[in-house]
C-alpha cells in the first residue's frame, strides 16, 4: 500500500484538478491572462442554453458518437471474425488491417479529404467514370458532410476494435464450440450461443470507450470540414476548441466541458453494473460449458 | 462497505467543493491586486524582466537568452538572422522558433498562458485583436518611439493591422498583399482581352463565366469558404464586400454592418459566383486559397484566382510543366484587403528589452530586405534587392490599392466565425444572403452588446 501511495496520489491529483479548475472556471468569469476568477454562478450555463447553435451540435454529436461507435463495433467485429478464421495469408491480411489505425489522424484526414474533394478527388473521379451524376460536393454539402467523416473515422479505428475482439476470440476455449458441435449446434449457433455471450464483457468495454472517443474526437472533423458547412458537421469538440482557443473565452469552453464530464460520468454509472453483469453471466456461461462437455 | 463507501464518495465531494470555492477565493483576491489594463500590466513586467536580464547577466557574465516565435517558411532565414543578431548584440542568444501556421495562434495563446511565452511573437494581422482584448499582447508604442521608428515608414494597410484604439499593440515586418493571377493561354483560347487592374466588377464577372468549362473541370475563377482557413475566406470575400461598399461592422465598430444593402450586394455579388453563376468549382466551400485553389491554377485549371507573392514565386515551374502562360494584375473592384505578418511582444515575455532590440534589428531595411520569403513591410527595403524584381510588381500595385482590413475588435475571432458560418449557409443554398446577413449581424449585435 505504501509503495503505491505515491503514483496513486498523483494519479489522483492529475484527475482531479483538472477536473477542480474546469468545475471552478464554469462558474465564473475568467479574466486573462491571469485567469483570474469572479464567481458568476449560473450565468456561463444559461448563455451556452440561450446559443441558437447548441441544439445542432448537441444533435450532431450524439449522431457522430453513435453512428461512429456502431459503424467501428461492426466494422472491427467483422474484420475480427474474418481474421480468427484459418486461412493462408491471414497474418499479413493482419498486420494490412492494422494499417489504417497506425496511420497518424492528420495524415489520414487529408488523405480522406482529398478523397472527398469535389473536383479533383479519388472518389467522384471513379464515380464520374461510372455515371457522373454519381459525383458529389461530399465535405461541402450539409447532408454529406457529417457522414463522409463518419465513414473515414470509423475507417481508421476498427483495427482496434478488431484487434481487441480477436484476441477476446482467441481466449475463448475450444472445448466450449466443440461441445456445441457436438450438441448439433450450427455454425450459427455456435456463434449465437457461444461466440456472442463470451465476448459480451469486451463488447461492453469497447461500446464504451467508443463512445468516449466518440465524444472527445475532434482532429478529423477539424481538418476535414471544420464543423461546416455551416455547422453541419459541428460536434462538441470542436466547439470547445473554438471557445477556447480561437475565442479565448475559457469559461463558456469550460462550462460545455464540465457538461461532457457529467454526461461522461452518467455512462460510467451505466458502464460498471453492465460490465459487472457481464461478469457474473460470464462466469455462468463458464458453468454451462463444463457441463456441456461432462455431457 | 457501503456505508464507507458513501462516507467516501461524500468526503470526496466535500473536498472538491471547497477546493473550488478555495479557487475561486484566491483568484478573486489576487486579481483586485492586479493591473487590470494592458498596459499597467506591461510597464510593470518590462520593468522588472528587464532589470532581472540586467542583473542576471551583470552577475553571471552569462549571455541572455531570447526567444523569437515566426512561421515555418522562415526556416531557411533563421541562420542568418541568428548570427546576424549576435554579432550586433553579442550579449544576447537568439533562438527562433518556427512553428507551422496549423494552430499556429492556438499554440502561440496556449504558450503565453501558460507563462512560457516567447519574447517576440510574429502574428498574422487577423491574429492580433483578440489577443489584444484579452491583455496577451503589449503595447508597442514605446517601443516605436525609443528605436525611432514612425507609422509613415510601413506599408499602410500593414500597419493598420497592428493600431487598436489608437496605440500600437503590433509593428509590420511583412505586407502580404494579394495579386490576381490568370492563366493567359486559357484567355486566348476564348478569345477574351486580359484582365486589368481594378477590372469592374460585371466585366470580371462575363469574363469568368466565358473562360468557365465545368465539363472540362475549368472555372473562370475561384473562391474560399474553409472554415479551416478563416483568413482566406475573409480575403476571398473582402475584395466584393468592399468595392460594394459593404463591411463587417460600422465605423465606430458598435454594430454589425453585414445588413446593409452594400454588404447584402457585396456577399451576394460572391456567392452567386458559385449558387447562380457556378464560375467557381464545385467544392469551393470547403476549399481554402493556398491549400486547393492555387494547386488548380498550377494544374491549369483556374482562370484566375487571388494569389499570394510566395506561390507567385513557383508559377513558372507549373506553367512550363501544364504548358501555359500566365501573368498577374490587381484584384477586381474598387477595394482590396491589406494583410501583414507583424511582430507583437507578449504579455509575461521573458527579456521585452531583448525582444525590443530583436525586433529592430530585424526591421532594418537592409535586413528585412536580405530574403526572398515574404514581401517587406518596411518601405525603405521595398526597393533593395529581389523586391525590385518585375515579379513583384503587380503585388506593388496591389499593396498601394489594399487599404481595407477587418475591424481591429477583441471579438473578431467570434465574428469571423458567425460570417464564414453565414456565408457557407448561403453557398450550400441553406440561407439566402439576404437571410444569412440578417442573423449574421443579429448574431454579431448580440455579441457585442
Amino acid at each position: 500500500m505504501l509503495f503505491v501511495a505515491p503514483s496513486a496520489i498523483a494519479i489522483i491529483l492529475m484527475m482531479v484538478y483538472p477536473i477542480l479548475q474546469i468545475t471552478g472556471f464554469s462558474f465564473s468569469k475568467i479574466t486573462l491572462p491571469f485567469f483570474d476568477m469572479s464567481f458568476t454562478g449560473l450565468d456561463n450555463f444559461k448563455n451556452i442554453f440561450s446559443k441558437a447553435e447548441m441544439g445542432t451540435i448537441v444533435k450532431n454529436t450524439l449522431i457522430w458518437t453513435i453512428l461512429s461507435m456502431v459503424l467501428r463495433v461492426v466494422l472491427g467485429f467483422a474484420a475480427a471474425m474474418v481474421m480468427e478464421s484459418k486461412f493462408r495469408g491471414m497474418k499479413i491480411l493482419r498486420t494490412c488491417a492494422l494499417i489504417p489505425w497506425v496511420i497518424p489522424s492528420i495524415v489520414a484526414s487529408n488523405t480522406w479529404r482529398w478523397i472527398y474533394s469535389a473536383d479533383n478527388g479519388l472518389l467522384n473521379t471513379v464515380l464520374r467514370m461510372i455515371n457522373p451524376d454519381l459525383a458529389a460536393n461530399w465535405l461541402g454539402s450539409a447532408s454529406t458532410a457529417l457522414t463522409s467523416v463518419i465513414i473515414a473515422y470509423s475507417w481508421a479505428g476498427f483495427p482496434f476494435i478488431m484487434l481487441m475482439l480477436v484476441a477476446a476470440m482467441q481466449g475463448i476455449p475450444m472445448d466450449y464450440k466443440e461441445a456445441a458441435k457436438i450438441d448439433g449446434a450450427n455454425s450459427l449457433q455456435v456463434f449465437r450461443y457461444i461466440t456472442l455471450p463470451s465476448l459480451k464483457q469486451i463488447l461492453t468495454m469497447l461500446i464504451v470507450l467508443e463512445f468516449i472517443n466518440g465524444i472527445n474526437s475532434f482532429d478529423m472533423l477539424y481538418v476535414m470540414t471544420g464543423g461546416g458547412p455551416g455547422i453541419a458537421s459541428e460536434v462538441i469538440g470542436l466547439t470547445i476548441y473554438r471557445y477556447a482557443f480561437k475565442n479565448l473565452d475559457f469559461a463558456t469552453a469550460s462550462t460545455i466541458s464540465f457538461l461532457i464530464i457529467i454526461v461522461m460520468i452518467i455512462a460510467f454509472l451505466f458502464y460498471v453494473p453492465a460490465s459487472a453483469k457481464g461478469r457474473n453471466k460470464g462466469d455462468g456461461a463458464k458453468r454451462r460449458g463444463i457441463r456441456w462437455k461432462k455431457n | 462497505m457501503k456505508r464507507m463507501k458513501k462516507i467516501g464518495a461524500l468526503l470526496l465531494a466535500l473536498v472538491m467543493v471547497l477546493s473550488m470555492a478555495a479557487g475561486c477565493g484566491s483568484k478573486a483576491a489576487e486579481s483586485a491586486e492586479q493591473p487590470k489594463d494592458a498596459a499597467g500590466t506591461k510597464s510593470e513586467a518590462a520593468d522588472d524582466t528587464k532589470s532581472e536580464a540586467a542583473d542576471n547577466t551583470a552577475s553571471t557574465g552569462e549571455k541572455t537568452k531570447i526567444t523569437a516565435w515566426m512561421g515555418s517558411w522562415w526556416e531557411s532565414e533563421v541562420p542568418r538572422l541568428k548570427a546576424g543578431f549576435e554579432e550586433k548584440y553579442p550579449e544576447y542568444e537568439l533562438t527562433i522558433e518556427c512553428l507551422p501556421i496549423n494552430n499556429y495562434i492556438e499554440a502561440a495563446v496556449t504558450s503565453i498562458l501558460g507563462g512560457n511565452a516567447p519574447d517576440a511573437l510574429a502574428l498574422d494581422g487577423l491574429m492580433v485583436a483578440t489577443p489584444v482584448g484579452q491583455n496577451l499582447l503589449q503595447p508597442m508604442d514605446d517601443f516605436m518611439s525609443r528605436y525611432g521608428w514612425e507609422q509613415d515608414q510601413f506599408s499602410p494597410g500593414a500597419m493598420k493591422n497592428g493600431i487598436m484604439n489608437d496605440t500600437v499593440y503590433a509593428v509590420p515586418y511583412r505586407t502580404a498583399p494579394n495579386a490576381m493571377f490568370y492563366n493567359k493561354t486559357l484567355f486566348d483560347k476564348a478569345g477574351l482581352p486580359y484582365p486589368t487592374d481594378n477590372m469592374p466588377l460585371d466585366q470580371f464577372l462575363e469574363t469568368a463565366e466565358k473562360l468557365t468549362n465545368a465539363s472540362e473541370g475549368v472555372y473562370g475563377y475561384g473562391i474560399a469558404g474553409s472554415k479551416n482557413d478563416p483568413a482566406n475566406v475573409i480575403t476571398s470575400l473582402g475584395c466584393f464586400l468592399w468595392s460594394k461598399g459593404g463591411d463587417f461592422l460600422t465605423e465606430d465598430m458598435t454594430a454589425s454592418a453585414m445588413d446593409t444593402a452594400e454588404s447584402v450586394e457585396g456577399v451576394k455579388f460572391w456567392s452567386e459566383l458559385y449558387t447562380k453563376y457556378k464560375v467557381v468549382p464545385e467544392g469551393c466551400i470547403n476549399y481554402a486559397i493556398s491549400a486547393d485553389l492555387i494547386p488548380m491554377a498550377q494544374n491549369g485549371q483556374l482562370a484566375m484566382v487571388p494569389i499570394d507573392a510566395v506561390s507567385a514565386s513557383s508559377m513558372d515551374e507549373y506553367a512550363k510543366k501544364n504548358g501555359f502562360e500566365w501573368d498577374m494584375c490587381v484584384a477586381p473592384g474598387t477595394e482590396d484587403r491589406a494583410a501583414a505578418w507583424l511582430w507583437t511582444i507578449p504579455t509575461g515575455a521573458k527579456n521585452v528589452d531583448g525582444a525590443e532590440k530583436f525586433i529592430d534589428y530585424f526591421l532594418q531595411p537592409e535586413v528585412l530586405a536580405d530574403q526572398d520569403v515574404v514581401m517587406p513591410a518596411v518601405i525603405e527595403a521595398q526597393s533593395i534587392g529581389v523586391w525590385t524584381d518585375p515579379l513583384y510588381e503587380a503585388f506593388w500595385r496591389a499593396d498601394a490599392n489594399a487599404k481595407k482590413f477587418p475591424p481591429l475588435t477583441p471579438q473578431w475571432n467570434e465574428i469571423q466565425n458567425i460570417v464564414i458560418t453565414g456565408l457557407q449557409n448561403v453557398l450550400q443554398g441553406a440561407a439566402t444572403p439576404e437571410d444569412a446577413c440578417k442573423s449574421m449581424s443579429d448574431e454579431i449585435n448580440g455579441l457585442l452588446k
